[in-house]
């Protein structure tokens, strides 16, 4: 029972304050600041995805140009566009490498075949406006799709701003597009000169055969992993002041080359997604080959061990080094769903060993016997020697040296989604999955700094458990068939071997990196 | 915070060492608060386990203080209210170092005994007697501060 001293005196001093130093106040902040901030990296990390998906994924709804010629084809320059049809050029093209030949022979062949037209447009001398540029119809030939000279009108042709090309725009009659397109759009054309701008800024990245000069974007597609571009190439319209005005200005769209990232379409899906960019007509499902991948992942991981445990561990903490480190071997498959979304599917071997290193102090109390000894001179017997033991109790100081792990097996079965984005070679594809987790065995120590007291333990029991993944994948092209990934990320899992009555509870978020090697199987 | 540092501490120095140790740990336990208690509490627990802590790994040491041979007793409590807070915790603090633990712990924070020998490693009629040794001297040094600040 407390006296009333000791209640006094708690009384005065629990309102009692002390004003700490000004540098206190200032180390505590600079050690908050130099301490790491795992939710920072996190805000951090989403920023950045969120702006890499704003920028590099385009609109992934397709701008038909059908509909865009039904809507413009009462404009007053409808006599003009007769005129131009049949000089638009369509090239198709695809990206892959065996197909830059055929490109190169294509894009020679067009040149020589405008250097034609421009001879005959010179030699007839037509009347400004009534022009019409008679193309042979072999050149013609090169459009599989467009050829039939009814070519859609583009909207986009119409308001965006010309390509960034250094040439004078000619001078218009009133009927002409340039002032339909100054006078009635006027916020259209402001929206459509941003939009283009952002996806000039995209196509420059794409373009490598226009000598550094912008292209006119009209339009594009994207369906599931592939995306389909088109635009004006201001190459060829810049080969002379009439050409130049006559494709400006003209409702054909030009198709110079098709982006496609996947690298197993053959053509009929490209013309596929030509086919529905310009017509609107959306290609059938069975036409568009979707890839299916394979995964051979390895996951090593290293961490900091965290533990959970009541306010009095807090103390014990700091004198503890807590690494985590596993590793996971595994294998996944991934399935194409609609658009840019996998479905996953996978199973990996995961071992787990949290290393706890380190001295706890405990005392003990102890009990030393000394015996003292003592000779007696008796006069019959001799000396006799006299015995005497003492019982000491003293309080030991111990430390406790510790350095174990504790390990975990586990197999674990992650079906989750991916979202798949990216223009370039480079693929990336944000993943979460639901984990399934069997584990098949954990051993380690149980600590139990209160009871000062160290016993191992191993849990043979099966247990399941549910957690999850999150992860971003960037794969990088090996070899036509190949890919080498890298995919960070973040995995939640709560085993029943984990609080196995241990005061260090283990931490259940855990970061990892896996490496790998992707196969395309289709 | 500071004040409960101080009483634990040998100076301002050590003090303000505990404090920063203290809310260190206590930002990184922020999210372990469950507010099922006051947060004040929570953290002057915190502060009051640092202290414990920062012992644990020296022996503690009870050395010999001078106990006063005055069979006095503070009943009326008039000196230790005509003595400021500050003055009393300087007082505190220039006891030796179990001492003054044993003296926070069991007069001040509230634990008993039995809690203070389990945290401190000793025994528990240990801590009843170096708590009965510690009071006698602070009540001796309270007087007599008393009496040179009245003279």
């Amino acid at each position: 029972m407390k006296g009333s001293f000791e209640q006094h005196l708690s009384d005065k001093l629990k309102s009692a304050e002390w004003q700490a130093s000004d540098q206190v106040l200032n180390n505590i902040l600079d050690r908050r600041k130099s301490k790491s901030k795992p939710w920072l990296l996190w805000v951090i990390g989403f920023a950045i995805i969120s702006t890499t998906i704003v920028l590099i994924v385009p609109s992934s709804k397709p701008q038909p140009l059908q509909a865009t010629a039904e809507q413009s084809s009462s404009s007053p320059s409808e006599e003009a566009n007769t005129l131009n049809r049949k000089q638009s050029e369509v090239v198709l093209k695809s990206t892959s490498t065996k197909d830059y030949a055929a490109i190169n022979a294509n894009k020679v062949k067009k040149e020589a075949a405008a250097k034609a037209e421009l001879s005959a447009v010179e030699k007839n001398k037509a009347p400004r406006g009534k022009q019409q540029i008679n193309r042979p119809t072999d050149q013609l030939k090169a459009d599989n799709l467009m050829s039939d000279a009814e070519m859609p009108l583009s909207r986009e042709i119409q308001t965006n701003k010309p390509s960034p090309m250094s040439f004078e725009k000619p001078n218009r009659p009133a009927s002409s597009n340039a002032k339909y397109k100054d006078n009635q759009k006027p916020t259209t054309l402001a929206q459509d000169d941003q939009k283009w701008r952002v996806k000039a800024n995209m196509i420059k990245v794409l373009t490598t055969e226009n000598g550094g000069q912008l292209p006119e974007f009209v339009a594009q597609s994207s369906k599931g992993q592939s995306r389909l571009v088109v635009y004006n190439n201001p190459k060829l319209l810049n080969e002379h002041f009439e050409l130049e005005r006559d494709f400006l200005y003209s409702r054909a769209a030009l198709i110079k080359k098709v982006k496609v990232l996947k690298q197993f379409e053959d053509l009929n899906h490209v013309n596929a997604q030509k086919e529905y960019a310009l017509n609107g007509k959306r290609p059938t499902e069975d036409i568009i080959p979707k890839a299916v991948y394979f995964d051979l992942m390895l996951m090593p991981g290293i961490g900091y061990a965290a533990v959970n445990g009541n306010a009095d561990l807090v103390a014990y903490n700091p004198e503890i080094m807590h690494v985590q480190s596993g590793y996971a071997l595994g294998a996944r498959l991934s399935l194409p769903m609609r658009n840019a979304l996998s479905l996953t599917l996978g199973v990996q071997s995961k071992q787990q060993s949290n290393l706890y290193k380190g001295g706890i102090h405990y005392r003990t109390n102890e009990e030393a016997i000394t015996s003292t000894t003592y000779y007696i001179n008796d006069p019959v017997q001799g000396v006799i020697p006299v015995v005497v033991y003492d019982t000491t109790k003293y309080v030991k100081d111990n430390v406790f040296a510790l350095n174990h792990s504790n390990r975990y097996q586990m197999t674990q079965v992650p079906i989750g989604i991916a979202y798949q984005f990216g223009l370039g070679k480079t693929q990336f594809a944000f993943h979460n999955a639901a984990v399934l987790n069997w584990v098949s065995s954990a051993s380690g120590k149980q600590i139990d700094v209160q009871q000062q007291s160290v016993t191992a333990f191993d849990y043979k029991g099966k247990s399941f458990s549910v957690g999850g993944n999150m992860s971003l994948l960037a794969a990088f092209p090996l070899a036509p068939r190949f890919k080498l990934f890298v995919e960070p990320g973040v995995q939640w899992f709560k085993i029943k071997a984990m609080n196995m009555g241990n005061n260090f509870n283990e931490a259940v978020i855990n970061y990892n990196a896996s490496f790998g090697l992707r196969y395309t199987v289709f | 915070m500071m004040a409960v540092c101080m009483r634990y501490a040998k100076d301002r120095m050590e003090a303000e060492d505990m404090l920063q140790d203290g809310f260190m740990k206590v930002f990184d336990n922020l999210s372990k608060f469950k507010n099922e208690g006051s947060l004040e509490g929570w953290v002057r627990r915190i502060m009051v386990n640092t202290a414990i802590n920062k012992i644990r790994a020296n022996r503690l040491k009870f050395d010999p203080i001078d106990e006063g041979h005055n069979q006095f007793e503070v009943d009326d409590f008039s000196a230790i209210d005509k003595l400021s807070e500050q003055d009393i915790i300087l007082l505190i603090a220039k006891l030796p170092q179990g001492y003054r633990y044993v003296f926070n712990m069991y007069a001040i924070e509230g634990y008993s005994h039995k809690e203070i020998a389990d945290s401190l490693g000793i025994e528990e009629a240990s801590s009843r007697s170096q708590y009965a040794k510690a009071k006698k001297h602070l009540q001796l040094q309270i007087i007599q501060l008393e009496n040179n600040t009245s003279k």
